[in-house]
């Protein structure tokens, strides 16, 4: 791995360490602090279009912790299924961050997310990001040194937007753009890019959240993840149980 | 291949659920009717949206996890206090989630408000406040229709109103009556344990502001194309009166900037309240024009008449009443035909129908040009001497017939000013 992927993949894991750290110290306030999560089962785990399920259904789970003072962490696990791989395989990412409100409509935030496979290690990869929210629209840049750490740079752009059809029920849209970067080494040896988008319901029933989205990708070139396999399009179901 | 690696979700989900509280649904009755003295409403900070790994594309606020998070730390503080929670609802435009809790015992609510203020898990609390609709108790009387006065005909050749967003914050509107049906564009009830149901106050207000014209039957609204986004946030009580309180009306003006209204019609008045008056400054900050209904009989025209940026109104009868206050808008008010339920129309009277005149005359002008801010707005009405000093008759048609400069409006302002005296 080139040196100057060290440096940022070093940067990140600083800015992941000293989040999660700041945000335990904040947490101290537990007054303010606000602790939640949700198990879901998704009809095949499609991640930015792709799936990392082989195109079969998983469980996941989250947890999520929101200090006082906007800063915020939490954890994701998924069953994960990485074509060629072998072996049980899960996912288990930690994230943290800070998020502020600029004024009533809009807030920023800036944050890490570290994702390790296990039994796959050599997919273990780090990505900082940076967006804004509004009332019903999100954007988001992500940026990782080492995509599934396939030795190559990567930028994905995101922008999701809900309207509301009724009370509990969300048209749901997404846009993605990944980019990779060419690298001396590893398989992206051009730029090469890939768009995914979804399109969907969502509806709040009680403790439960239901999603019915058609998500769909394409691609020109080589990209730096283990994806293919299933498909490039598909309609997805997740059920999730909020707590 | 071995798959689904069950441990770690399940180890995770076990976590989780031990920290959940069953049966973390809120119970109970949120309307207020008779427990208003009993209630409070409590703060907590809602924080701001972020990154979430499964959870791409809401895009929105309504998480139901992080809301149950906050449901988790009302329940415990309303243990804490000796109190029951009775409700709740997120308001992020205020960065606020907002929980009603009630009391067995007979602590004074600001009293009550101060405790739990004083709690670190509590943004802020203060009691539950009682409004009430401004037509209440005025007769009905059976004569001539005052909209004419405003030259409907000729202003409607100009603008009526067309794809204006204008949220009723009132009881429940008939949507199905004739002279409604298609009208309406989103309908909420915000009155919890109490069904939507078509009540007076509100059918009378929406039909003002937006009844059908051309159709053959009833009344034109004054902005008859404006679509209507109806939020039931009040009560009819078996005595006639209309009645809401600050927490169903919170509910109501946040839907209401949520779902882009321009416009918000509030005919009614009760005791000035933190929660609504931060909520009238976002809706303010967002370009959306209040109009409230003065009430005669609290000094200051009551609130939210009295806040600052809101179009004040008064009807003609009213407006001859020296109160104190802020400029006001006066408008027809007496004897005006308007929907009510049953497929009927009926005469209403008061300051609430004055209000649905001028919101549906803000509703005429955003049409002509929508991103005229409040303050220019109100400059640009033109209005004729009143009775008293600081109120002006509204001239609907001299009003349009400036912005649209084009009108070929045959406006007097004679017309206009015949509503001056009582």
């Amino acid at each position: 791995m080139p040196p100057r992927m060290r440096v940022h993949d070093g940067l990140l894991k600083a800015v992941v360490n000293g989040s999660i750290a700041a945000t335990l110290l904040l947490g101290a306030d537990k007054a303010a602090a606000q602790l939640d999560g949700g198990l879901a089962i998704v009809s095949d785990y499609r991640f930015r279009g792709a799936s990392l399920s082989d195109g079969h259904p998983e469980l996941q789970a989250h947890l999520g912790y929101d200090g006082k003072g906007g800063w915020y962490a939490g954890g994701f696990a998924s069953g994960v299924d990485l074509k060629g791989e072998t072996g049980g395989q899960a996912q288990l990412s930690a994230y943290a961050g800070y998020s502020r409100r600029q004024n009533s409509k809009t807030a920023w935030e800036a944050g890490a997310v570290k994702t390790i496979f296990l039994h796959a290690a050599e997919y273990d990869y780090l990505e900082g990001y940076a967006g804004f929210a509004m009332d019903n629209a999100a954007g988001r840049i992500y940026f990782s040194p080492d995509y599934f750490g396939q030795r190559a740079r990567t930028l994905y752009a995101e922008f999701n937007g809900s309207y509301p059809l009724r009370p509990g029920l969300r048209l749901l849209g997404h846009i993605g753009l990944l980019h990779a970067f060419p690298a001396s080494s590893g398989p992206v040896t051009n730029s090469s890019n890939r768009t995914d988008i979804s399109l969907g319901v969502g509806a709040g029933l009680a403790q439960w959240n239901i999603r019915l989205a058609w998500t769909a990708a394409s691609q020109h070139g080589d990209m730096p993840a283990p994806y293919g396999g299933s498909g490039s399009h598909a309609w997805v179901l997740d059920v999730t149980a909020t707590f | 291949m071995n798959r689904i690696p069950l441990l770690f979700p399940l180890i995770l989900a076990l976590a989780i659920a031990g920290c959940a509280i069953p049966g973390s649904g809120l119970p109970g009755d949120a309307s207020g009717a008779h427990d208003a003295g009993r209630q409070v409403l409590v703060m907590l900070r809602l924080p701001p949206p972020h990154f979430r790994p499964n959870a791409d594309y809401g895009g929105g606020y309504d998480e139901e996890s992080s809301r149950k998070a906050r449901r988790r730390v009302a329940a415990k503080l309303a243990r804490d206090h000796g109190l029951t929670l009775a409700g709740d609802w997120p308001m992020p435009v205020l960065g606020l989630h907002c929980f009603v809790m009630e009391q067995a015992g007979d602590v004074p609510a600001d009293r009550l408000a101060g405790i739990l203020s004083a709690d670190p898990r509590v943004a802020w609390a203060e009691p539950v406040r009682l409004f009430h609709a401004m037509g209440r108790g005025d007769p009905l009387y059976s004569l001539q229709p005052g909209a004419r006065l405003w030259h409907l005909a000729e202003i409607h050749q100009v603008t009526t109103g067309r794809n204006v967003r204008v949220a009723v914050v009132d009881s429940g509107i008939e949507v199905e009556h004739p002279d409604l049906a298609g009208q309406i564009e989103f309908r909420e009830n915000l009155v919890d344990g109490n069904p939507y149901a078509a009540e007076t106050h509100g059918t009378a207000v929406a039909g003002i502001i937006a009844a059908r014209a051309g159709n053959g039957i009833g009344i034109a609204g004054i902005a008859p194309d404006a679509r209507l986004l109806a939020m039931r946030a009040c009560w009819e009580e078996p005595d006639g009166a209309t009645l809401c309180n600050s927490f169903t009306l919170a509910k109501a003006l946040h839907s209401a900037i949520m779902h882009g209204a321009q416009v918000i019609n509030l005919s009614l008045s009760g005791p000035s309240d933190r929660l609504l008056r931060q909520l009238l400054d976002q809706a303010l900050a967002r370009g959306i024009k209040l109009v409230g209904a003065v009430d005669p009989e609290i000094g200051d025209g009551g609130f939210p008449a009295s806040h600052p940026g809101v179009f004040a109104v008064v009807d003609e009868e009213t407006a001859a009443l020296k109160v104190n206050g802020t400029p006001r808008l006066v408008a027809p008010g007496r004897d005006i035909p308007s929907t009510v339920p049953g497929a009927r129309w009926n005469f209403v009277s008061g300051a609430s129908f004055a209000a649905a005149h001028v919101s549906g005359f803000v509703a005429l002008i955003t049409e002509l040009q929508p991103a005229l801010p409040s303050a220019l707005m109100r400059k640009a009405m033109v209005v004729r001497p009143a009775a008293i000093p600081q109120a002006g008759v509204v001239d609907a048609c001299a009003t349009i017939a400036r912005l649209a400069r084009s009108c070929s409006c045959s406006c007097s302002a004679s017309h206009a000013a015949a509503y001056a005296s009582p």
